[in-house]
């Protein structure tokens, strides 16, 4: 038998994105997609129509439909002119009308393509960006289903199953992507991609924990073997995988595995042959799952309790209004007009709210210090976030926007920087101090208002100057130029029996030594003293 | 009044009869689905005359209704309490209702 | 005359006059049903009646009117109305006559029944139908059938065979039923009363137990015309919970009711006077037409030849929705669940509960529904029925419409085609029994209006003397107000409406 010489990866997504609208699709009950809702005690999310009771009728919710269109525009998808609802049957008993409804042979979106951005391969330098196209088939509405548990809250075992309504009906948009990815990198950054996306679009918070985002991946490998044939094994379609790791895991595991299996039973690629498994997220394996009992005959027809949805021209282009800038768009043009590296783009367009605090805090800057260039103010900005902001943030995990310093104060801690009010150190610890004194105006990812709205938010958060200097002076953060004063600091260092040896050396020619003297004034000052006077100052008295 | 026609329903094979009422979720012991499929024979067989309609290029129509677009705001109403579906589940297990148990598969829509 | 003699509209006035109470009007309405409904001959019209709930809301009633006159409380205020059991009420039990929904209470109530209650009406019961309303005579019910008044020996009718016993016994002077497939038209024509299927959409399915969502219609009983006006005065109208109610203003119905129709066109199709006919059905349908005739309305011969394939495609069309929207009755978050081993899984929960929950009509429509919806046989059954469904709403526009005006204003058959049959006649044979519809089902599938009105009396061996044969008019959509005045046109050459049976 002929020997496997190398094998391929080709991989299609499913995403499935709860809508982080306030109520459910069909039913105007509250959605625990919604961050508002999402903590609610199990089976209070409900109402005649999330329970299927008798005579209840559905009613479709606008805004899932327009977030749908928003997150169908960011792919590139044409927006169907007209669709409709049909219902997909199937028996379980979170589902409670034992029929879904969903779009089956007319998506609302269909036919999109994104380029993703690339992780940079080992051999390359971080500079440089990669993008792939993946292309979108379709994204369509459906409706969630409730949850059935096999545990009762806090673990406890039992020996039957319940059921939460809560989530039934919380509007679910199912991305399916071509089968364009070739190795688990791709998967994944298209999944991040994905949820970066939905998160600035305001349609979910995207919190894996939470199951805002689950992924499907159907998988299978393509196989040569050394006497030139070539042979694909059956497609496997990962079910329900809710985490970045779990995906690649899954992935990556299939990859080995697809090529083994075949080695075993032979089984190619056609009709009848795709299965489905499931990630075992402890034995990291995947495991044969079955099928819903009814997996071969849904029986779709158009729901008729629903009336078609029709799309005009006005329509679309409303909702496309709502469009902000995505991620990766903003990233490039950070690079562009900031001159920031890749890595510094990509980290602060990660987070929908970091982006948007950056951003303001960029324009706080352009105001506060007259005739500062704003690529300038870019860098300088960006510098708060990604060194003093994250630092911080890491620390507590939170966001940078939510250590509680508002975009006015950073503005305010550069503006006395570049005034050399304050040193660095200064600066450092005038940035915690803010974060420390700041309410929490966290905000959530889900305040995706048009950028128009968060310039107001920045007006309002902008604390007048002089807090922000009071507030160091009263730290004694202020750096200190008074001749008599540094003097005084000096002559103290210079005084100091165990500086003695440092002052010969300086004087000796070894001038290098003179920032031993600098740090011992900056101590005594406790920071306050401006270092470059001081350097000054020494020089002027060791140097003669 | 019922038809003459040879019905073609007649083919309907037990088989059928019985995967239809699983699909359907009906016990149906061997004498139900023995009658049932009699009595679909027998309706199949009338309902057969309409493939002697002309319906090539026909627009299937679901709905009598053309209207379109019926889209709410999103915006919150009151909803149930857990004690109204405690009440009416057969079976509870506070806050839940409770089921046999399920193993594997199928969750999630 | 007794109080429950009285009309809808004669009894809404002498209350709004003061004359008589709510509270007696109410008193008399259950009395009736007490007197009429229960025991070994009983009609068993109602599933439940709300004795103390009546009389309480009438009192609350009477108050109001004395404070505020009846005007102010609506419409209806203070008359006994009841509903068909497929319809949702906050407070007791909404059976749909099924053993699976026995002792189900609905949390909410149905927007149609809002309107009533709004309108001042009191609910005095929910009446019987056949289970699930898929029946045409009220003997699918799970807790036994409803008797035609006229004859204790024959059907009514069905589905809503209850609410159309209920009104022509003069337990109630109006009711509401629900048609999917003729279920108003045809209970109401062999019982002799009035009964409105008003174009899909004009009135709200919100709280209607669906049977099958793209057919089922609430509309009206009652003895004449004029208070089947009322009636669809209150229920109709936009509702924002159920999408497929229509958001345009619906005409008062009574306003022109009297005037007739000029230059009335009547269409009557070549299969209404085909011998499909009971002989006796014939005779009342041709003295229909002369009297039109003789009211100065243009018979004009139509064919409508899909009419004769609208069963074929209903009984598509209807099981297959049915199959769907049925599902839900699983016996996991309410109704009844069957008692399963401990080792029986969730399929056996399921399927026994549904089995030993169901009827055998309703069985056999979830059976052809999900057959006709099933991969293999879908295009050949079900997309076939919809395309018979565009053809016959197709003819139904020829007829209604043409480039120099309507070819006819309605379309005039009898309601089915023949007396109210004996009780059991045609429970054997379920094709035979959906053969009932053979005239009402092309209007639900259209969507468009129709309406049964008492044509006449027939006297037919081994029964007493006169029973009622009921004329339908089939109208465009959204000719509601015309149509009643068509029908109004005809009334006012009897005395039918006037008839009692003994009881």
């Amino acid at each position: 038998m002929a020997e496997i010489k190398s094998v391929e990866l080709k991989v299609g997504l499913e995403v499935h994105v709860e809508l982080a609208t306030r109520t459910k699709m069909f039913t105007r009950a509250p959605s625990p997609a919604h961050p508002d809702y999402d903590d609610s005690p199990p089976n209070t999310l409900i109402d005649p129509l999330v329970l299927g009771l008798p005579g209840a009728l559905p009613v479709m919710n606008r805004e899932a439909v327009e977030m749908s269109m928003l997150v169908g525009l960011a792919l590139g998808c044409e927006i169907a002119e007209f669709t409709k609802w049909d219902r997909k049957s199937y028996y379980y008993p979170d589902l409670p009308k034992n029929y879904q409804i969903s779009q089956y042979d007319l998506p609302l979106c269909y036919d999109g393509s994104v380029y993703i951005p690339l992780p940079p391969t080992p051999e390359e330098d971080d500079e440089h960006e990669r993008h792939k196209r993946i292309g979108i088939i379709r994204a369509h509405l459906e409706e969630d289903s409730g949850k059935l548990l096999h545990e009762l809250p806090g673990g406890h075992a039992i020996d039957y199953s319940v059921v939460d309504f809560n989530r039934a009906g919380t509007p679910l948009l199912e991305i399916v992507t071509q089968p364009d990815f070739v190795n688990a990198d791709e998967v994944v950054a298209f999944a991040q991609f994905l949820r970066n996306i939905c998160r600035f679009l305001g349609v979910s918070e995207g919190v894996m924990q939470k199951g805002h985002m689950r992924f499907e991946p159907n998988i299978n490998t393509i196989i040569t073997l050394d006497d030139g044939h070539i042979v694909k094994t059956p497609i496997v379609e990962i079910k329900n995988l809710n985490s970045f790791r779990s995906l690649r895991g899954a992935i990556e595991y299939e990859f080995k595995e697809q090529p083994e299996r075949w080695k075993k039973d032979g089984k190619e690629m056609g009709p009848g042959a795709k299965s489905t498994r499931g990630w075992d997220d402890v034995k990291l394996v995947t495991l044969m799952q079955r099928e819903k009992e009814d997996a071969h005959d849904y029986r779709y027809f158009p729901d008729p309790d629903l009336i078609p949805v029709q799309v005009s021209r006005e329509w679309k282009e409303k909702v496309r209004e709502r469009l902000p800038e995505l991620p990766h768009v903003r990233a490039r043009r950070y690079i562009h007009d900031y001159a920031l590296h890749a890595k510094e783009a990509a980290a602060l367009t990660d987070e929908h709210d970091v982006c948007l605090f950056y951003e303001e805090t960029v324009e706080a800057i352009v105001q506060a210090i007259p005739g500062v260039l704003s690529d300038r103010a870019g860098r300088l900005a960006a510098n708060m976030i990604l060194q003093q902001g994250a630092k911080r943030a890491n620390e507590q995990a939170v966001l940078v926007n939510e250590l509680g310093i508002t975009p006015g104060q950073i503005a305010e801690i550069v503006k006395l920087r570049e005034e050399e009010k304050i040193g660095s150190s200064a600066a450092d610890e005038l940035f915690g101090l803010l974060c420390e004194s700041g309410g929490s105006d966290g905000g959530s990812a889900l305040r995706a208002e048009s950028p128009p709205a968060d310039k107001e938010d920045t007006a309002q958060r902008a604390v007048p100057p002089m807090t922000v200097e009071a507030l160091a002076e009263q730290h004694n953060l202020l750096q200190v130029r008074d001749e008599g004063q540094l003097d005084a600091w000096i002559d103290e260092v210079l005084a100091d029996p165990a500086n003695a040896k440092t002052v010969e050396d300086v004087k000796g020619g070894k001038t290098a030594a003179i920032g031993r003297l600098v740090g011992g004034v900056m101590k005594r000052s406790g920071g306050a003293a401006d270092a470059k006077a001081v350097r000054e100052r020494l020089e002027e008295k060791l140097g003669g | 009044m019922s038809d003459t026609k040879k019905p073609q329903g007649a083919e309907l094979s037990e088989d059928v009869v019985r995967r239809v009422a699983h699909l359907s979720r009906l016990a149906l012991d061997d004498a139900s689905i023995e009658r049932h499929r009699g009595q679909l024979v027998s309706i199949l067989g009338y309902i057969d005359r309409l493939r002697e309609l002309d319906t090539e290029n026909v627009d299937p129509m679901a709905h009598p209704l053309d209207v379109v677009n019926r889209l709410d705001a999103d915006e919150p109403r009151a909803c149930l309490s857990n004690e109204a579906l405690m009440k009416m589940a057969p079976q509870a297990a506070a806050p839940f209702v409770r089921v046999p148990k399920v193993l594997g598969g199928g969750e999630g829509a | 005359m007794e109080l429950h003699d009285h009309t809808l509209i004669q009894l809404r006035d002498a209350i709004a006059r003061r004359e008589v109470s709510s509270e007696e009007a109410i008193r008399a309405s259950l009395a009736r049903i007490d007197s009429l409904d229960t025991g070994e001959n009983g009609l068993n019209a109602f599933l439940e009646v709300f004795h103390d709930r009546a009389l309480d809301d009438a009192r609350a009633i009477d108050r109001r009117i004395a404070a505020e006159g009846a005007e102010a409380v609506g419409p209806l205020a203070g008359v006994p109305v009841a509903i068909k059991d497929n319809m949702c009420l906050d407070h007791g039990r909404t059976t749909c006559a099924s053993r699976i929904l026995e002792n189900y209470e609905s949390p909410y109530t149905a927007t149609a029944v809002q309107r009533l209650i709004d309108a001042g009406a009191v609910i005095v019961g929910k009446t019987n139908l056949d289970e699930f309303a898929m029946g045409s005579s009220t003997e699918h019910s799970a807790f036994g059938p409803t008797l035609n008044p006229w004859d204790r020996a024959r059907a009514p009718g069905g589905s809503s065979g209850g609410s159309a016993a209920a009104v022509a016994a003069r337990m109630v002077p109006g009711a509401l039923g629900s048609d999917t497939g003729g279920s108003i038209r045809q209970p109401a024509g062999l019982c002799g009363v009035v009964g409105v299927k008003p174009t899909y959409g004009r009135v709200s399915r919100y709280g209607l137990v669906a049977f099958a969502s793209s057919l089922d219609q609430i509309g009206p009983f009652a003895r004449n015309c004029a208070d089947a006006a009322l009636l669809m005065n209150v229920i109709t109208g936009h509702d924002p919970l159920d999408s497929t109610s229509v958001d345009f203003e619906a005409p008062d119905h009574l306003t022109e009711l009297e005037r007739p129709l000029e230059g009335l066109r009547l269409g009557v199709p070549r299969l209404a006077r085909s011998d499909q006919n009971h002989p006796e059905v014939a005779r009342i349908f041709e003295s229909a037409i002369e009297a039109y005739s003789g009211l100065g309305a243009e018979i004009v011969d139509i064919e409508l030849p899909l009419m004769k394939s609208g069963v074929a495609a209903y009984y598509i069309v209807a099981p297959a929705e049915a199959s769907s929207n049925l599902a839900r009755y699983d016996g996991v978050r309410y109704g009844r669940r069957a008692e399963i081993g401990p080792n029986d899984d969730l399929v056996a929960l399921y399927a026994r509960s549904r089995a030993e929950g169901f009827g055998s009509e309703v069985q056999r429509r979830i059976m052809l529904g999900t057959f006709a919806l099933s991969s293999g046989y879908y295009e050949a059954y079900y997309n076939t029925a919809l395309k018979t469904r565009r053809l016959i709403k197709n003819e139904f526009d020829a007829v209604f419409a043409d480039a120099s005006g309507p070819r006819v204003h309605a379309v005039l058959t009898p309601s089915s085609p023949e007396p109210a049959f004996k009780l059991g006649a045609k429970l054997d044979d379920p094709l035979a029994m959906y053969l009932e519809d053979i005239y009402t089902v092309t209007a639900n599938l259209a969507g468009v209006a129709g309406v049964s009105i008492p044509g006449g009396f027939v006297d037919l061996p081994g029964a007493p003397k006169g029973l009622p044969v009921g004329l339908q008019l089939l109208c465009p959509t959204f000719a509601e107000a015309s149509m009643l005045r068509i029908a109004r046109m005809f009334e006012k050459t009897g005395d039918w409406n006037s008839r009692a049976p003994e009881l």
